[in-house]
């Protein structure tokens, strides 16, 4: 058996599916790939590196907050009935929800596909600064727990193939058409979904270093 | 048996043996007597708390509510103020009926089959800790399996939230939600939330301790 005092926490890592120790994984230099340390007991991912992530991610966040407020601003879909028109905001569905007194549903769609989605690209925002120039560190590291946290919550993936659903249901009934929302709204899920590739959490928590 | 056999151990030095267990936010390995981490100040444990007790109520209570969420009515489409409630899967019928098969077969698969296998998929996995049948390696798969595809059922709530916002034309045409609506994201969400109670560690922990007792014999 291994002495509880061999072990020295900064340079071993725990699978956290299966529990196996491992050595922390050291990465090359090579800007041109994206590796993985994988754990060979269960093939739980346990960090994916990409060098120079973070000003990448930086880069996709602010991007991202800028497409933010169109995507929310101008309508997501536009729909004609014999003249009549009307259009509507993904917050517009949570309206609409809510007035038909299903105030639970509405709140879960504007967590999922509008604040928690903003709330993880802020957070970023503040954690990346942090980790670069060093400001905050202690509240950023309350607020990347947090973001872990959200992790699943954020849903914007699934109301963009909501939202295409909606076209193709609606498309016997009426002329639909895709609106500059659903375009940036498309935009932000890219940037999201590029950071989430280009991100290494690992990296990010031993920059932000420990407590006092 | 509760110490593990030495040669076992030196094999497979799993964290629970060596007096280290892993914060699951920040993923920092803390010794044993730590209760909280020392990076993130998030609590940490060896092993999830309660995970079983508490996978199970979510996934039993989940499973109670399939069944409204697929018997109601989950939206209602009226024209010409002739309404007619659908249910998920006449829903699906109808889309099927206009020759909309492959959509027909994605709301399928997110609205009614994802669930029914994602709670299927909960209790399986929960049976064979208890019953140690394991194959921890694919069971950890299908765990993390279980985990990716939870969300995607949030696909008909948020079609809802759309159509319930958009097709408001009066006479000619409107969509109202309907009470199955309720029942189907509390599905969703218990779900999830029984998903994440799930601590994969424990199939490790007892397809070990099976192993042991077998070589024993």
């Amino acid at each position: 058996m291994v002495k509880k005092e061999t072990i020295l926490c900064s340079e071993v890592r725990l699978c956290p599916d299966c529990d196996l120790m491992l050595k922390a994984p050291v990465f090359g230099k090579d800007p041109a790939y994206r590796q993985q340390a994988v754990c060979p007991r269960c093939s739980c991912v346990l960090e994916s590196h990409r060098p120079a992530g973070i000003q990448r991610c930086l880069a996709l966040v602010v991007t991202g907050l800028l497409l933010f407020l169109p995507a929310n601003y101008y309508p997501v879909l536009s729909m004609d009935i014999l003249g009549n028109e009307q259009q509507s905001t993904i917050f517009g569905g949570v309206i609409a929800l809510y007035q038909e007194s299903y105030g639970a549903i509405s709140m879960l769609v504007l967590l999922s596909a509008i604040l928690i989605p903003l709330l993880r690209l802020l957070i970023l925002l503040q954690v990346m600064v942090a980790a670069i120039k060093g400001w905050g560190r202690g509240l950023s590291r309350s607020l990347l727990r947090l973001y872990v946290h959200l992790k699943e919550w954020g849903m914007m993936e699934i109301y963009f193939l909501g939202a295409l659903v909606a076209v193709i249901k609606l498309a016997d009934m009426a002329s639909v058409q895709a609106g500059v929302g659903l375009y940036c709204f498309a935009g932000l899920m890219l940037c999201e979904l590029i950071i989430s590739l280009n991100l290494n959490e690992h990296e990010i928590w031993k920059m932000l270093g420990e407590g006092e | 048996m509760t110490e593990p056999d030495s040669d076992q151990s030196s094999l497979t030095p799993n964290g629970v043996d060596l007096g280290i267990k892993l914060c699951l936010d920040c993923h920092k390995v803390c010794q044993t007597e730590d209760l909280r981490c020392s990076r993130c100040g998030s609590k940490v444990c060896s092993r999830k708390k309660d995970s079983l007790s508490r996978c199970w109520a979510l996934t039993l209570a989940a499973a109670l509510l399939y069944i409204p969420a697929n018997m109601l009515p989950i939206m209602t489409v009226s024209r010409f103020e002739q309404g007619r409630p659908d249910t998920i899967m006449s829903g699906v019928m109808e889309l099927m009926h206009q020759g909309m098969v492959p959509i027909a077969l994605l709301v399928f698969t997110a609205s009614i089959l994802v669930p029914l296998l994602k709670l299927l998929g909960m209790v399986w996995l929960l049976t064979c800790v208890h019953s140690g049948a394991m194959k921890p390696d694919r069971q950890t798969a299908l765990y993390r399996l279980i985990v990716w595809i939870g969300r995607w059922s949030m696909l008909d709530i948020f079609i809802i939230s759309i159509l319930v916002a958009l097709v408001q034309f009066g006479q000619l045409g409107t969509v109202t939600a309907g009470p199955a609506a309720y029942a189907f994201a509390a599905v969703v969400v218990l779900t999830m939330w029984a998903a994440m109670s799930f601590d994969p560690r424990l199939l490790w922990d007892q397809s070990r301790k099976f192993s042991l007792k077998g070589e024993r014999q």
